[in-house]
């Protein structure tokens, strides 16, 4: 019924992807509801991350077709997807390493505004962008290194700041490419809180491996293997469900 | 500390005219024109990331125009300054758009390979450029009325152009675009998931670039009178590109005005002192080799 009023907030229709003789995306489609949590799950080699760049515009799928709220974006470029409310982190670490972590979460204000084709004036002259940078760095609990940069501090805190920088972007949906890879058990702990308290205007859609806490934060997941689709929906249904067993502990 | 700094510099670049002689003011002025020309390229390779080996096309071409316009079409040198810079940034515009569709060594070729385009025009085309024999007899603009036939005067003009275009480029690496532009040379994905367009941030840098290479060229033909296929060649672009070698644009923490006059600054200098000792060589070797490289030039001859 919701689906029906609010239609998905974003749409993948039969998508399908291929390397050479390689299959990576067989008619993967995904329907997600504004404000839904989803988990995509699989073993490693499943497509996880390769539907995400097909999302995000990085990769054009071979056929199939993939819409944000309704409007086709399946041929759009990558920026004009980040405009239209669509926003990534990325499995490995992608940040500015020699700019402070002002700098970079800045950098993600920067992209959506007019400012960033401004030749005369320097960033710090909009200091409402300095000023909302500080509010997101707070929000994940770096503000008290924002002058720092990325190459100062730990890998930790740089996962941190990933999450930041689409954050600052409020985006309506959100791709998190393993957000806690390589964290120690504090810091999981502090991001999947961080996680937890994402807008319910933004709608989440993750990779992760790691179970214990990805489970606690979806509420629909999606079991890739092989480039396909192999269950999808309810969390706890997934769970259940023998295919996933098979998958994930083998026959 | 910071204003030491400053002052030498200012007094570098203020005092020589009134004690050095003159072949070392006009030493100087060259420095000048190829400090903006280092600049210019330093605004593809170090801030964007974008290796060019065809930047002498933009110094050539500005120079060819202007020094056409003026000995051959018989238009003043204020239409010609005008019309060469317009010709020269409409070109820019067209070669980026051939050569952004590459990046990398890709890109790098693709420059090449157009100055070379427009290196043969200049050798080959010779009912209009007169091929090897280059176009001899030019004449200095009189900007207001004074002349700048003097070496003194030609510095003096030579610096205010020169301080222009630091302020200028200066101004555009640290604006916000500046921002973008360095943002999309290390990490282009993902400043394009961002919402930036990579694709047209390179473009206009590269359009950018090329209107400072035509003004490097106005400021180059105006100088030497005289205008050779030579400096439109690859060594000519080469030279540039390896002053350019340690990159200024890499460093960190490009904010405030001072901070920005410390990363351009030495890089000109360096520059200068690299075309300064560099020059002193050629001169002198040409000296000894000039007859001999003239009737053994491969062009020359066929």
């Amino acid at each position: 019924m919701t689906a029906l009023t609010f239609g998905y907030a974003l749409e993948v229709v039969n998508l399908k992807k291929t390397f050479g003789g390689l299959t990576v995306t067989q008619n993967v489609s995904l329907s997600i509801r504004p404000g839904e949590r989803r988990l995509i799950i699989g073993p490693n080699g499943a497509g996880k991350t390769t539907l995400f760049n097909q999302i995000s515009g990085d990769l054009r799928p071979n056929s199939g077709s993939i819409s944000l709220f309704g409007s086709d974006i399946t041929h759009l470029p990558p920026y004009k997807r980040a405009h239209l409310g669509l926003s990534r982190t990325y499995q490995i670490i992608t940040l500015f390493a020699g700019d402070t972590l002002e700098h970079n979460v800045t950098l993600g204000l920067l992209g959506l505004r007019r400012a960033r084709w401004q030749m005369w004036r320097p960033l710090s002259f909009y200091g409402n962008m300095t000023t909302e940078a500080r509010r997101t760095l707070d929000a994940v609990g770096l503000l008290q290194l924002a002058t720092h940069p990325i190459s100062d501090i730990a890998y930790g805190e740089r996962r941190r700041v990933e999450l930041a920088m689409a954050l600052a972007q409020q985006p309506r949906v959100l791709l998190l490419d393993e957000p806690l890879a390589g964290l120690s058990n504090t810091e999981r702990a502090t991001v999947k809180s961080l996680i937890a308290s994402i807008p319910r205007q933004t709608t989440v859609i993750m990779i992760e491996h790691d179970m214990d806490t990805a489970l606690d934060l979806a509420e629909t997941v999606t079991l890739l293997n092989y480039g396909r689709v192999i269950v999808d929906g309810e969390r706890d249904a997934v769970i259940a469900d023998e295919r996933t067993r098979e998958v994930y502990l083998g026959t | 500390m910071k204003w030491i700094g400053v002052a030498l510099v200012a007094g570098s670049l203020l005092l020589p005219p009134l004690f050095a002689g003159d072949f070392y003011i006009n030493l100087a002025s060259q420095i000048l024109i190829a400090a903006i020309f280092a600049l210019s390229l330093n605004l593809l390779v170090g801030f964007g990331g974008m290796t060019s080996l065809g930047h002498a096309s933009y110094l050539g071409v500005g120079a060819y125009m202007s020094a056409l316009l003026t000995s051959r079409y018989g238009f003043g040198h204020g239409a010609a300054a005008l019309l060469s810079i317009v010709g020269t940034t409409a070109m820019a515009a067209f070669f980026g758009v051939i050569a952004l569709r590459a990046s990398g060594l890709g890109f790098l070729m693709i420059t090449l390979a157009l100055s070379q385009v427009l290196w043969g025009l200049a050798y080959r085309m010779s009912n209009v450029t007169n091929g090897d024999n280059g176009i001899a007899g030019l004449t200095r603009p009189a900007p207001f009325g004074i002349s700048l036939d003097s070496p003194i005067s030609f510095y003096w003009f030579a610096l205010i152009v020169a301080t222009f275009a630091l302020v200028m480029m200066a101004t555009f690496v640290s604006s916000a675009f500046g921002s973008s532009l360095k943002g999309v040379r290390d990490q282009p994905r993902r400043m394009a998931a961002l919402g930036f367009n990579p694709w047209l941030i390179r473009w206009i840098t590269f359009v950018y670039a090329g209107f400072w290479g035509g003004v490097a060229g106005l400021l180059y033909v105006y100088y030497h009178k005289y205008i050779h296929p030579t400096s439109l060649s690859t060594t000519s672009s080469a030279e540039a590109l390896l002053r350019d070698a340690r990159r200024p644009g890499r460093r960190r923490g490009i904010g405030g005005a001072p901070e920005k006059l410390r990363l351009c600054l030495p890089r000109t200098l360096e520059y200068a002192a690299g075309f300064g000792v560099s020059f002193h060589c050629v001169s002198n070797a040409d000296r000894h080799r000039s007859r001999r490289k003239q009737a053994h030039h491969p062009i020359a001859r066929g």
